[in-house]
């Protein structure tokens, strides 16, 4: 599953170590869900949406071709 | 207890913590110099494994507790249980292979060589991991 954290963080001016505190994870959790190497759960992915002021679905694309 | 969670982090080589800013590494030093303070006081030997012992029982204690309410994510509780997953499937393996191979040498030699305390250990695991999956179904 693809997602657009890291442009949508950027353009708020929002850096991982923010990020991470709003949503109560740590920075590396941030890290990791931006290079795409885990995949959140439903309130993680909700939180990272909310605080990136979209949707679910505007932050993470699922890759229905590989599922 | 005396060490702060927020002063280290789980460690993913092996079991443990490590610090991760002066507050931790002060930490670390001043065991350290208790360590080497234990082992340069002139005192009875049996001072001295009084003091160790009381050393040790004071970091397993405080350890367990920062370990404890150590802040974990939902990625850290998931990775840390894949890798002690991994972990126990091979100690178990190993325990059951080294198990299979005593039964072995008895079998060959007529001599006793099996250690009962490793099916017990395995016997425990096996309740053990019952127990949590009764708990997490309840």
């Amino acid at each position: 599953m693809r997602n657009n954290i890291k442009e949508l963080r950027t353009k708020l001016g929002m850096t991982q170590e923010e990020l991470a505190r709003r949503v109560d994870v740590r920075r590396e959790t941030i890290l990791y869900l931006e290079q795409g190497k885990y995949n959140p759960s439903l309130q993680l992915a909700y939180l990272v949406a909310k605080n990136l002021n979209v949707t679910i679905n505007d932050v993470f694309i699922f890759d229905e071709e590989k599922s | 207890m005396i060490g702060k969670p927020e002063w280290f982090e789980p460690r993913t080589s092996g079991w443990g913590m490590r610090p991760v800013c002066w507050q931790g590494w002060v930490y670390v030093g001043c065991t350290w110099a208790l360590v080497v303070i234990c082992a340069l006081t002139p005192v009875d030997e049996r001072v001295r494994l009084i003091m160790y012992a009381s050393l040790i029982a004071f970091l397993l204690i405080d350890g367990t507790d920062i370990m404890i309410r150590m802040p974990k994510d939902e990625r850290d509780i998931l990775h840390e249980a894949l890798a002690e997953r991994n972990a126990a499937w091979f100690m178990i393996s190993a325990l059951v292979f080294w198990f299979l191979y005593q039964v072995l040498q008895t079998v060959l030699t007529g001599i006793v060589h099996v250690s009962w305390l490793i099916p017990i250990v395995l016997l425990c695991g096996a309740l053990v991991k019952t127990a949590t999956y009764w708990y997490l179904n309840r």
